[in-house]
């Protein structure tokens, strides 16, 4: 790396640092910086795990409520992402427990209606989705749509990196079969 | 971020991008000014939350106190500093799971006399262990309400309640006390519809390692071989149940968890091997004591084979005098029976579609069967 680009991630990094900590002070300009710049990740994730635009939403409102008193426990700007997604996919998943009665599950009509409003190619892999537990889908989202590499999963799913990689593959198998039928 | 491996799966490509795909359907970005003046108001309440806490907080300090003099009398396991110790927020905090055992879980230490804090929201009368200091990231805990990430030390107090899980044994209730640099306690708890329960602890437990062990299919030839239930059970955490054991007669000394009946079902024939119906569990010995067993791994999954008869016929040897005995079991995967498997439930209850023919075979054939079954402790 030059001494240019060098110097240029120092002052990324020296950046990052520093809007967290004014956000955590309460510059509510920092705030707003952190929200555009994570929200829409978040939103992916919190949408993968329950399927459902309006409950992850609500996740996401949740979670930057939660992240709101607790922004200050982050020691390393460079986790922020990774802890914002893992706190938007919990709180998907205990949306997802408060969600009841559960919807039926029937095909297209069983996932969330958003599946009727999918293109086509997206639908087989919307049912194949719903078929997993929140958790599996949970794992897919960070995976995939987040980004998480496998000691990020392990430490998010308290397992050993080679647990993680071992049931994702599983999961690979198993989606493998559902579309390729 | 991602470490991917060297030789790219075309399918996993695929479905990688096929997921952003799908995920963009969640829609674009939220006002962010909206939610920052969401966030700066939710931090402006929680402040005024901390004064009106302080009172209460004094109280849960002193109820704090009076576990750690309790401590003294007798000791509950520790996990961590105590509560009256520091713990800068920058060291790694002590997982609360990592280094109890089985034979040392609070469930027969609850400390006299001592009760939940009430904020934790357990019933009147609850006793509870100290079980050390930890962080919510570090505990094994699902719905913790609060920040499951943080990296805040809290004390954590543990207690057990038959709740839920009816006969299967205890479970662990969990209340964490957030200890921060101002002072301030703040109490997390669970949610109180019954969310409270997470699975039993997993202390000195094996963490699956997944790393090829010598095993019967790997040219230890083809006497009985002997294993545990760790073995067995790490095995199957890591889908390597057939590659390691294949059909070999496999030897272990176990404790059998009663039958049981998981509901979705969806029932197979041979109707003897399925195991969500026709099922238990076989734990360690190091899992139980006396008739006080929580389920908690390490454990496998088993059936028995017709030829050793029905499971409600061998009380008298699994439970001889209504306690447990320690037995000698003998048992294999890959019954041949397994190839006939089949799937017999006209309608599928559980998530997503119906198992395919070829799953039930797959099942069939990861079933431990158990062909021997012999007290060995009385």
């Amino acid at each position: 790396m030059n001494s240019s680009a060098q110097a240029a991630q120092q002052d990324r990094i020296e950046s990052g640092a520093d809007l967290l900590r004014r956000a955590v002070a309460g510059d509510r300009d920092a705030l707003a910086s952190i929200v555009d710049a994570h929200h829409s990740d978040m939103l992916r994730v919190s949408f993968v795990v329950c399927g459902d635009r309006e409950t992850a939403r609500e996740a996401v409102q949740s979670a930057w409520l939660r992240a709101a008193t607790r922004l200050g426990s982050i020691h390393d700007h460079a986790r922020l992402r990774a802890w914002l997604c893992s706190v938007a996919a919990n709180e998907a998943r205990m949306a997802l427990r408060r969600r009841r009665p559960t919807l039926p599950i029937e095909a297209l009509d069983g996932h969330p209606a958003e599946a009727r409003a999918l293109s086509v190619d997206l639908i087989d892999l919307a049912i194949a989705l719903n078929g997993l537990t929140p958790a599996d889908r949970e794992l897919l989202a960070l995976r995939y749509v987040a980004g998480f590499s496998s000691p990020e999963l392990a430490d998010h799913a308290r397992m050993t990196p080679a647990g993680v990689r071992s049931r994702l593959k599983r999961l690979l198998d198993r989606l493998r079969k559902e579309l390729d039928r | 971020m991602t470490d991917r491996s060297p030789t790219p799966d075309p399918f996993e490509e695929a479905l990688a991008a096929s997921l952003a795909r799908y995920a963009a359907e969640a829609g674009g970005a939220g006002d962010a000014y909206t939610i920052a003046d969401a966030m700066l108001d939710a931090r402006r309440k929680r402040r005024y939350r901390i004064g009106l806490a302080a009172i209460s907080g004094v109280l849960a300090t002193a109820v704090v106190a009076g576990i750690a003099i309790g401590a003294l009398a007798e000791p509950p396991p520790q996990v961590g500093p105590g509560p009256s110790e520091s713990l800068a927020p920058s060291e790694p905090a002590p997982s609360a799971t990592a280094t109890q055992s089985p034979s040392t879980e609070p469930t027969s230490e609850a400390l006299p006399g001592v009760e939940a804090p009430e904020a934790c929201g357990f019933p009147d009368g609850t006793a509870l262990s100290y079980a050390g200091r930890s962080t919510t990231s570090a505990l094994d805990v699902q719905e913790v309400v609060g920040d499951p990430m943080s990296d805040d030390p809290a004390d954590i107090y543990v207690t057990w309640d038959r709740i839920d899980w009816g006969g299967w044994g205890r479970v662990r209730l969990v209340c964490a006390i957030f200890v921060e640099p101002a002072g301030f306690v703040e109490v997390t708890v669970h949610p109180k519809d019954g969310g409270r329960a997470t699975a039993p602890p997993e202390p000195s437990l094996p963490v699956p390692s997944c790393e090829p062990v010598p095993t019967p299919n790997q040219g230890l030839g083809d006497e009985p071989y002997e294993v545990t239930v760790a073995e067995l059970w790490e095995a199957d955490q890591c889908g390597d149940s057939l590659s390691e054991f294949g059909n070999s007669d496999l030897v272990l000394t176990a404790y059998l968890s009663g039958g049981f009946i998981l509901d979705p079902c969806y029932s197979r024939e041979p109707a003897w091997l399925t195991t969500c119906a026709n099922g238990f569990f076989l734990q360690t010995p190091e899992s139980r004591s006396g008739d006080d067993v929580g389920i908690q791994p390490p454990l496998v999954m088993a059936v028995l084979h017709p030829e050793v008869g029905a499971l409600e016929d061998l009380q008298d040897d699994i439970y001889p005098g209504g306690e447990p005995a320690l037995l000698r079991v003998t048992a294999h995967f890959d019954d041949p029976a397994a190839v006939e498997c089949r799937f017999v439930d006209p309608d599928w209850r559980g998530p997503g579609p119906s198992p395919s023919p070829d799953d039930a075979i797959d099942e069939c054939r990861n079933t431990l069967v158990v062909t021997v079954i012999e007290p060995i402790e009385r």
